[in-house]
C-alpha cells in the first residue's frame, strides 16, 4: 500500500511515519511512505500521486495549507483517501469542503491512528475487490464496486454495470453467497443490489442512483432498510 | 342434522369470543381483507377441529392453543410468549365459565348433558351458555382494558407474576372439577370460589392496566424532562462559547496593544514570539466545531470538548449542513442523546483498557442526514432491549421525519445509524 505523509514540520513527519510502521508491523502488511515537506510539491508529482491510496495532510503548511492541497488533489485523483491531520480544531471540520475521508488530531495521533487505519484498509479493500464469475462472455474479472445490480431473467443472471451487461448461467444464491459481506442485499428473489448505488428506499421501492427503481417485497422491506442504513453508517 | 347445526353455533360462538378476546389486547398486523375475513378463517380451522376431538379427545386443548398462537401471529402485533399467554388464559377461562355453568346446573339439580345423549340441543346448550357468558364478560373485560398495549412495560416478573395468578385460577379449577363432589353445599362453595377466583382476575386486569398506564405516562414526563435539558444544555452551551469569545476578544485587544508597543519599541523577536503564542492559543481555546450549521456546532463543540476532558478520542467525519433543517431542540435531542451514550461507555471502556476511539460520521447527502456513531464497548448488548430513555428520544424524533434508525453490536463496538 503507498501511503503519502505532507507536513512542513519534521518532527511531525516522523511521529507519523513511526506510528504508521508500527500499525504496518502488528498487522503484517506493507507499506511504501512517502514523505513530503510542501503542498506544492505534492500536487506537482503526479507519478506518487497516480499509485498512492492514502494521504496525510497536515493543514497548516506554510506554503499551501492542507485544504488547499486535498483539493487539488480530490479534483485529479477521486479515489486517494485523504486524512486530514490538524494540531487545531478550529480546521478540523473545515474540510467538509473537500470530503476528506477522516480527520485527525495531531495530539490524539497515538490512540487514533490504529482506528483509523483499520477503517481506511477495510474501505479500500471494500472497494477494490475483484469477482471473477464464468460470463456467458467469457470468463473474466469484475471489480465489485462496479456493478450496480444483478437480475434474474429467465435461467441466466444478468450483471448490470455502469457500462456493459454480463450474464451467467449460475442461480442467484450462489452468486450471493460468492458477494457475501461485499455490500449487496437481496431485495427479492430475482434481484442482488450493490448498497453504494442506492440512492433512496422509501414505500417498498428502492431507486437507484442511476435512476432504476426496483420494487421491495414487504418481506425483506425491514431488512433491505436496514443493511442499507447500515452501510450508509460504516461508507 | 342437528348435531350439526348446534357444533356450527358452539364453533360460531367459541369464534366470536376469541377474536374478541384477542383484539382487546393486541393491536392488529394490518387492516387488509384477510384481516377482515379472520372470522371465517378461524370459524373453518376451529370446525374441523371440533371434529377431531372423535380420535384425538384431549389433545385437541393443545391444538386449540397452537391454533390460536398460530393464528395471533397471523394477524396481530405480538409476541410468541406473549400470543402464548394469552391462548391459555383465554382457553383457560372458557373453561372456567364451562364450569361455573356445570356447577350452577348440579346445584340446581338438573341433570347437566352426558356425551351420547339422545338430546343433542340439550348436550350442546350448557357449553352455549357458557360461551355467550364469557362474550358478555369480555365485554366488560374490554371497558376495564380499554386497549392498553404497553406490555414492553411489564417486567418478565411481573409476567411471571400475572402468570401465576391465572395458573393457579386454572389449577384450582382443575382440582374443583376432578374432586366431583356430590354435596350440594360443597358444590356451592366450589362455585363461590370459582366466581371469586374469575372476579379476582378481573381485578387483576384492572391493576395491570393502570400499572401499564401510569409506566407510559411516567414515560412520557421523563423524555419531556430529558428533552428540556437537552435543549437547557444546547443553550447554556452556546451561552458559554459567547461569553467566553467575549471575553478572549477583551484580552486580545490588549495583547494587540502589547505588540503594538513592542513593534513601535522596535522589540520586534519578541513581538514575533508574542503573536505566535497568540495564535496558537486563539485556535485552542475558540470554539472550534464548523459544520455551516450553528446549532450542531454548539452541540458537537460541548460534546467534543466532555469527550477530550475524559481522555476519549474522536475520529470525525464531516460535511457541509448548512442545508439541512430540522428543529433546534431536535437537532440538540438526537445529536446530545446518541454522542452522549458512546461518550458513557466509553468511559467504562477505558477504565479497563485505557483507551476509547469513537467514530463519528455526520453528512448531508441527497437530501438526508447520515448520522453514525461508533464506540467500543464492555460486552455486547441486546439491541431490541438496550434503549433508555436517550435512545427512545431519538426513536421518536425519527419517527417524527420519516427516518430510519438501526442499531449493530457485536463483542466490540456498538453502532447507531439515523437517516433524516
Amino acid at each position: 500500500m503507498n501511503i503519502i505523509i505532507c507536513d512542513d514540520g519534521k518532527k511531525d513527519r516522523t511521529l507519523l511515519i513511526d506510528l504508521l510502521k508500527d500499525y504496518e508491523q502488528k498487522n503484517d502488511l506493507e507499506f511504501e511512505i512517502t514523505e513530503y515537506s510542501s503542498g506544492i510539491k505534492l500536487c506537482e508529482d503526479h507519478k506518487a500521486l497516480q499509485k498512492c491510496q492514502i494521504v496525510f495532510l497536515d493543514i497548516n503548511m506554510d506554503d499551501m495549507d492542507g485544504l488547499k492541497a486535498a483539493m487539488k488533489i480530490k479534483e485529479m485523483y477521486h479515489a486517494i483517501y485523504i486524512v486530514l491531520v490538524t494540531a487545531y480544531m478550529n480546521y478540523v471540520l473545515d474540510g467538509y469542503k473537500v470530503k476528506a475521508s477522516r480527520f485527525l488530531l495531531k495530539d490524539d495521533l497515538e490512540q487514533t491512528i490504529g482506528e483509523c487505519m483499520d477503517d481506511l484498509i477495510c474501505e479500500i479493500g471494500k472497494n477494490n475487490q475483484v469477482v471473477e464469475f464464468p460470463f456467458v462472455e467469457g470468463k473474466r474479472k469484475l471489480r465489485v464496486d462496479k456493478i450496480i445490480y444483478i437480475e434474474t431473467a429467465k435461467h441466466k443472471n444478468l450483471f448490470y454495470t455502469q457500462t456493459q451487461v454480463y450474464s451467467v448461467y449460475q442461480k442467484l444464491d450462489e452468486i450471493e453467497r460468492k458477494l457475501q459481506g461485499m455490500g449487496f442485499v437481496r431485495i427479492h428473489l430475482s434481484f442482488l443490489v450493490n448498497l453504494r448505488y442506492v440512492e433512496r428506499i422509501s414505500s417498498y421501492v428502492m431507486k437507484l442512483k442511476n435512476g432504476k427503481e426496483l420494487s421491495v417485497p414487504k418481506s425483506r422491506y425491514a431488512e433491505v432498510k436496514r443493511q442499507f442504513a447500515l452501510f450508509k453508517g460504516d461508507e | 342434522m342437528q348435531e350439526l347445526v348446534c357444533s356450527l353455533l358452539l364453533v360460531m360462538a367459541e369464534t366470536m369470543s376469541f377474536i374478541y378476546f384477542f383484539d382487546v389486547f393486541f393491536e392488529k398486523k394490518r387492516n387488509n381483507l384477510l384481516t377482515k375475513c379472520r372470522f371465517f378463517i378461524y370459524y373453518i380451522v376451529g370446525f374441523c377441529i371440533v371434529w377431531t376431538d372423535v380420535w384425538i379427545g384431549m389433545w385437541n386443548v393443545l391444538l386449540f392453543i397452537l391454533i390460536y398462537v398460530l393464528f395471533g401471529m397471523l394477524f396481530y402485533k405480538a409476541t410468541f410468549w406473549q400470543l402464548l399467554f394469552f391462548s391459555i388464559l383465554d382457553y383457560g377461562f372458557g373453561w372456567l365459565i364451562d364450569f361455573i355453568v356445570y356447577l350452577i346446573y348440579e346445584i340446581k339439580g338438573v341433570e347437566p348433558p352426558v356425551d351420547g345423549s339422545q338430546d343433542v340441543i340439550w348436550y350442546y346448550l350448557f357449553p352455549f351458555i357458557g360461551r355467550i357468558v364469557w362474550l358478555l364478560l369480555l365485554v366488560l373485560l374490554r371497558k376495564i382494558w380499554k386497549q392498553e398495549r404497553g406490555y414492553e412495560w411489564l417486567t418478565k416478573v411481573e409476567w411471571i407474576e400475572l402468570g401465576s395468578i391465572t395458573f393457579f385460577t386454572l389449577t384450582a379449577c382443575v382440582f374443583m372439577f376432578f374432586s366431583n363432589p356430590s354435596e350440594k353445599n360443597v358444590q356451592g362453595s366450589y362455585l363461590f370460589f370459582a366466581i371469586g377466583l374469575l372476579g379476582i382476575n378481573f381485578i387483576i386486569f384492572h391493576f395491570t392496566k393502570s400499572i401499564l398506564e401510569k409506566a407510559g405516562e411516567i414515560q412520557l414526563r421523563t423524555l419531556a424532562v430529558q428533552k428540556q435539558k437537552n435543549q437547557l444544555d444546547a443553550y447554556q452551551e452556546m451561552k458559554e462559547v459567547y461569553d467566553r469569545e467575549r471575553r478572549k476578544m477583551h484580552d486580545y485587544k490588549n495583547q494587540l496593544v502589547t505588540i503594538q508597543t513592542l513593534i513601535n519599541s522596535e522589540d520586534i523577536q519578541t513581538a514575533i514570539a508574542f503573536t505566535e503564542k497568540l495564535t496558537e492559543s486563539i485556535s485552542v481555546d475558540m470554539s472550534v466545531v464548523n459544520t455551516n450549521h450553528a446549532v450542531v456546532n454548539a452541540v458537537l463543540n460541548q460534546k467534543f470538548h466532555s469527550a477530550q476532558e475524559k481522555n476519549i478520542s474522536m475520529i470525525i467525519k464531516m460535511d457541509d449542513l448548512s442545508e439541512f433543517s430540522m428543529e433546534e431542540e431536535e437537532i440538540v435531542i438526537l445529536i446530545s442523546n446518541l454522542l452522549d451514550n458512546a461518550i458513557r461507555e466509553c468511559e467504562r471502556v477505558i477504565k479497563v483498557n485505557g483507551k476509547a476511539v469513537m467514530h463519528l460520521k455526520l453528512v448531508y447527502e441527497d437530501g438526508r442526514l447520515i448520522l453514525s456513531v461508533k464506540n467500543p464497548v464492555m460486552e455486547k448488548v441486546d439491541i431490541k432491549h438496550c434503549k433508555g430513555i436517550g435512545l427512545l428520544n431519538v426513536e421518536e424524533i425519527v419517527k417524527k421525519y420519516n427516518g430510519d434508525m438501526e442499531m449493530l453490536c457485536d463483542e466490540k463496538e456498538f453502532q447507531v445509524v439515523v437517516m433524516i
